[in-house]
């Protein structure tokens, strides 16, 4: 019982001594902390006051002039992409034109600030060499706007890409639902992209929209979607009445396929 | 598919007897892992196109000398999947060029890699896709800034042309020893090559090897 008892306080004794030591140490620490954030601090206010002289000898140059306004320089063609890029892999959100052309309008802002800028440099008579602050300021705009034109380029490109995947994955012709999204422009893309394939196919006397996947089996089981009759495959001939089921061979099968007249049947 | 062939009870002419479908898988494979386009097998794609057809004929034959459906189907089938494999392969090479379509029409030994009816492709590709460019965006901007491939008058190089990357890694497998080959320029990595082993390397390291046939691309 009493050898319990010393345990118990020994064990109460080393707590207390323990959380003492704790104490002294968190003491210790924030004492440093203090340290170094006064420290810090001083660094910090020494920066800005270095920073605000800097300012206040270019003031009315180019940090005022442009430095606020440049973060939002190319906001927009960035925002044009992110509509892009938050579709899913081969969607396509639609066009947006009215995005598109007020990134277009700020494009033009940039020529005419970069050129304004440009000759105000070249009227102060200076070295051809020398960087003031007109040349910077019109760099900027040089910048953005190629940016802005990057962004552009990248939309239309991209979009362009999805489009053309749509010969191979859709056909010929788009659904409604996919031909409203496209522009005007666009729309004529996919018909000259899908002439380019076809000529290609010709010259090579080879189909390649077809046999897309794999072939498991050289007869395949079809629905047919729409009346088509009798037709003769073959030596022998089968009438293919809407709704019904067949199993052809697979050459056969495919023209009424891609005409939207058959699909394959999956159980 | 080979199996049946080998029992000879069919006949030699199958397409799994003679080794241009394999050698034409071997293509697509080594098409499909790498991320640039490689030299059309133009010599090897027509006779695969030769053999097809005569697969074709010999199967309408046997059909017509009474042969069980089964055999006759056996064969449309052979036929089937190379004529796939076939179509798979150019298809293949079809939506690299059109990924990367300025970037293989203005460098020459990359466009010299094409098939003739492929050149055509990707010039008529760019024709289309410049027009397409001009008519939305290039128009548009100031006269400085209209060209496709560079970003403004003041660009040195073509610096808007987008290019395969090829430093993207592949698995490969040798076909002969190599022997101890350097991986980069600085000679600080070098690997040893032996015949009929399985790696994952840079593709550009090992791009001369895979055009040179001594590795596969799997």
């Amino acid at each position: 019982m009493n050898t319990t008892f010393k345990n118990y306080q020994f064990t109460m004794l080393d707590k207390i001594y323990r959380s003492e030591e704790e104490k002294e140490r968190a003491l210790r620490l924030n004492k440093d902390r203090k340290m170094a954030q006064s420290q810090g601090v001083t660094v910090l206010t020494d920066a800005i006051k270095a920073c605000s002289e800097e300012i206040d000898k270019y003031k009315g140059k180019l940090v005022v002039k442009e430095g606020a306004r440049a973060e939002m320089y190319a906001r927009r063609a960035a925002q044009l992409l992110q509509e892009l890029s938050t579709c899913e892999e081969g969607q396509l959100p639609p066009y947006n034109s009215d995005k598109f052309d007020q990134v277009i309008r700020e494009c033009e802002e940039h020529s005419k600030q970069f050129q304004s800028l440009i000759r105000e440099k070249n009227s102060k008579n200076l070295d051809i060499e020398a960087k003031n602050e007109d040349h910077y300021g019109s760099f900027i705009h040089h910048l953005s706007l190629i940016r802005n034109k990057r962004c552009l380029m990248a939309y239309v490109y991209k979009r362009a890409e999805v489009i053309q995947s749509y010969r191979w994955k859709v056909g010929r012709v788009l659904p409604e639902e996919i031909h409203d999204k496209l522009n005007f422009s666009e729309q004529e893309y996919f018909k000259n992209h899908c002439a380019v394939i076809d000529s290609y196919t010709k010259d090579l006397d080879l189909d390649l929209t077809v046999d897309v996947i794999p072939p498991k089996d050289p007869y395949i089981r079809v629905r047919v979607l729409s009346e088509i009759g009798e037709v003769s495959l073959g030596d022998h001939s089968v009438s293919l009445c809407k709704d019904s089921l067949h199993s052809l061979r697979r050459t056969d099968a495919e023209p009424f396929i891609s005409q939207g007249l058959m699909e394959e049947f999956m159980e | 598919m080979e199996s049946w062939e080998e029992e000879g009870s069919v006949s030699g002419s199958g397409l799994g007897a003679g080794t241009d479908v394999e050698l034409v898988r071997q293509a697509w494979r080594n098409e499909k892992a790498a991320p640039e386009i490689l030299p059309f097998e133009e010599a090897l794609v027509r006779r695969l196109r030769e053999q097809i057809q005569l697969q074709e004929e010999r199967a309408e034959e046997l059909k017509s000398e009474g042969m069980e459906d089964v055999v006759v189907s056996l064969h449309h089938m052979d036929s089937d999947r190379a004529l796939f494999l076939l179509k798979s392969y150019l298809r293949l090479r079809l939506h690299k060029i059109e990924k990367h379509l300025f970037f293989y029409s203005s460098h020459t030994h990359l466009f010299a890699r094409l098939s003739p009816e492929e050149q055509l492709f990707c010039n008529s590709c760019v024709d289309i896709m410049t027009q397409h460019l001009k008519q939305s965006v290039l128009n548009k901007l100031p006269q400085h800034y209209q060209s496709v491939t560079r970003q403004s008058t003041s660009s040195e190089d073509d610096d808007m042309v987008d290019s395969p990357q090829l430093d993207t890694f592949v698995f490969c497998k040798t076909k002969t020893d190599v022997g101890a080959f350097q991986l980069d320029d600085t000679g600080e990595e070098i690997v040893d090559l032996v015949v009929d082993d399985l790696y994952v390397l840079r593709y550009k390291s090992i791009r001369g090897l895979v055009e040179s046939g001594q590795i596969n691309l799997i």
